[in-house]
């Protein structure tokens, strides 16, 4: 007879595999080193060219956005590229493991497979993260000329950029997971790409954007991903920024159920038609 | 107590299928037809505790759909299973500690890392203590003998020994059960001995149950104990291995070089199974006729240069039985 009838999953034992997931996620991204490096001039060159852009841009014509300037936006650039740059194209591997007809299998494994894909993945982009930090942050300072970070600032970054880069996977792996349905996964990735450079404010803080649209893309997940950590460069007050935590906290409550919703629904086709795509 | 028990296990797949010859409109928003196959239709069995059996049967027959459910990835359209215990489709996750899955041609290993990292991961996931994951590795590294390949990279492997390195990696939790669908497909004749080999003893010694699908009569005859054949999604006959043979024993093979280079020959109860240049293979029905006849007859009719006598193979034993169910549903 099984020891303990199941249901509920044994905590302890869950948080074991994601610990090791963590870790196995961390010490990959540190073990590739090449493409780490390669990520890292990538970083560089990206702030550097839009530098180059800023410089020329006539800033000051944007009537009451005082805080908008040359420096200002190579740091905002610089966060928003780093949110980007640490997520990469992570739905490809779920897409992958669709294709190959592996999901059967790993739904098999002790731990849901979403919850080992993100501990996993979270590990991953914490490390690769902690790289790229400093890369890019050295070179925006050394551009720029200035350090627009009080230290909580930072710390608020720190934790705004951990959630947004938890939004960030969450798409992904749910744009991997329509795969099962059909070749869904790229035109899906496609339009969620478009929609975080346009809605996220990739390059361009939403301020700038004309009233309805800044509305309508501050009422998206696109701009908790990017916009809200990148807006900390413009100094806001300790008020002003623990508002800019709600609707990021909001969304990854929202995600967290949609991606609980979507496996459910990738358990129940797998289980009613297999898991060949 | 059974470690597997199925009642009436059915599952059906619906088949959408477009219009043919239909406008591009009606292909496009036309509603399309939809039918139920029955891929697996109430099917009833129960295996104890450390039994070895092969679950045969030929392509479609329903072999890996049933395996798909046991192991908790399909769930069924009626009836029930439970395996260790635990319902596989609603439990699958305390389920996973309790068995072992090897599917021939998926890979339950990180391509990119050494086995021996994928080992390591597993250990975390199903939660194996330190020291018993150290001793268990030794000792499946020793019965597979793959301590030379485990800090390679999987990716760099042969086909026979990743398919051991998947073994190992099922068994490594130590599951009370194993299900391997096809485990030697693909590898050579040396590669699968092996493997046929390291299984029986390993579940011997354990008293692991294996539940084993597979095309290959070796896998069979080597590993398990137990015959249960499927077709159709349908049971056709559970039984032990030796009792298999011993009903459907009552053939003979022989096997004649002849003179003659296109040798023919017929007699009640001889059927031609195979013939060649110079060669002949005969099916006897001892029923109807003994070897002794059949030898004499040929020994008269043709220019025997050479003749062995064998017992009824068992692939020639499984095709005999399909045989029997498809001419059976053809009368009925």
């Amino acid at each position: 007879m099984p020891n303990a009838r199941p249901g509920r999953m044994d905590d302890r034992r869950r948080r074991v595999g994601i610990r090791a997931l963590f870790r196995f996620g961390w010490r990959s991204a540190l073990s590739e080193r090449f493409s780490l490096a390669v990520i890292c001039v990538t970083y560089v060159v990206l702030i550097a060219v839009f530098a180059s852009i800023f410089s020329i841009t006539p800033f000051f014509e944007l009537e009451g956005l005082a805080e908008i300037n040359a420096a200002s936006m190579i740091w905002y650039v610089t966060v928003t590229e780093l949110v980007t740059l640490v997520v990469g194209n992570r739905y490809i591997e779920v897409r992958e493991e669709i294709l190959a007809g592996q999901v059967g299998g790993l739904i098999t494994r002790p731990l849901p497979y979403w919850l080992m894909k993100m501990a996993e993945w979270t590990g991953r982009s914490l490390a690769q993260g902690l790289v790229l930090a400093p890369v890019g942050f050295l070179a925006a300072a050394l551009i720029t000329g200035n350090w627009p970070w009080a230290p909580w600032h930072l710390a608020m970054l720190a934790v705004m950029l951990a959630g947004a880069t938890m939004l960030m996977l969450m798409a992904h792996f749910m744009v991997g997971l329509l795969e099962l349905w059909g070749p869904h996964a790229r035109p899906a990735h496609w339009i969620n790409q478009k929609f975080t450079f346009l809605l996220g404010g990739l390059i361009l803080p939403l301020a700038v954007y004309p009233d309805g649209l800044r509305q309508f893309a501050a009422s998206t997940p696109y701009a908790a991903m990017l916009h809200g950590p990148a807006s900390l460069v413009f100094g806001p007050s300790a008020a002003e920024a623990i508002t800019m935590l709600v609707p990021l906290l909001l969304w990854l409550g929202v995600m967290a159920v949609g991606v609980l919703w979507l496996y459910q629904r990738v358990l129940d086709t797998v289980g009613r038609v297999g898991d060949q795509a | 107590m059974s470690a597997l028990h199925v009642e009436a296990l059915s599952k059906h797949f619906e088949i959408a299928t477009k219009q043919e010859g239909a406008s591009l409109a009606g292909r496009l928003f036309g509603r399309r037809e939809r039918h139920s196959v029955a891929a697996v239709n109430a099917i009833s069995f129960a295996i104890e505790a450390g039994e070895r059996v092969a679950f045969i049967g030929p392509n479609g027959a329903g072999k890996s759909t049933t395996l798909k459910m046991l192991s908790g990835i399909l769930y069924p359209s009626a009836g029930h299973a439970e395996v260790a215990g635990y319902v596989p489709w609603r439990e699958r996750q305390a389920l996973a500690y309790r068995i072992g899955i090897v599917f021939g041609q998926r890979s339950q290993l990180w391509f990119h890392l050494p086995a021996r990292d994928s080992f390591v991961l597993l250990a975390k996931i199903y939660d194996i203590p330190p020291a018993t994951y150290v001793r268990r590795l030794a000792a499946l590294v020793e019965a597979f003998r793959i301590g030379h390949l485990i800090e390679q990279p999987v990716r760099q492997l042969s086909l026979g020994q990743r398919m051991r390195c998947e073994i190992v990696a099922s068994l490594l939790h130590g599951p009370r059960i194993v299900f391997l669908d096809e485990p030697t497909i693909g590898l050579d004749v040396t590669a699968k001995a092996q493997l046929r080999e390291h299984l029986k003893a390993l579940s011997r010694q354990e008293d692991i149950t294996v539940l084993l699908t597979s095309h290959d009569t070796g896998d069979i005859a080597e590993i398990c104990e137990r015959v249960i054949v499927i077709n159709h999604g349908e049971k056709l006959l559970d039984q032990p291995l030796a009792e298999l043979r011993r009903h459907y024993g009552r053939q003979k093979a022989i096997t004649l070089a002849t003179g003659e280079e296109t040798p023919a020959f017929a007699m009640a109860g001889v059927k031609v199974l195979n013939s060649g240049r110079h060669q002949l293979q005969l099916g006897v029905d001892l029923e109807v006729a003994s070897v002794d006849q059949v030898v004499a007859a040929a020994l008269g009719s043709l220019s025997v240069q050479d003749l062995v006598i064998e017992e009824a193979r068992l692939d020639d034993v499984i095709k005999q039985i399909y045989e029997d169910q498809e001419r059976e549903a053809g009368h009925a």
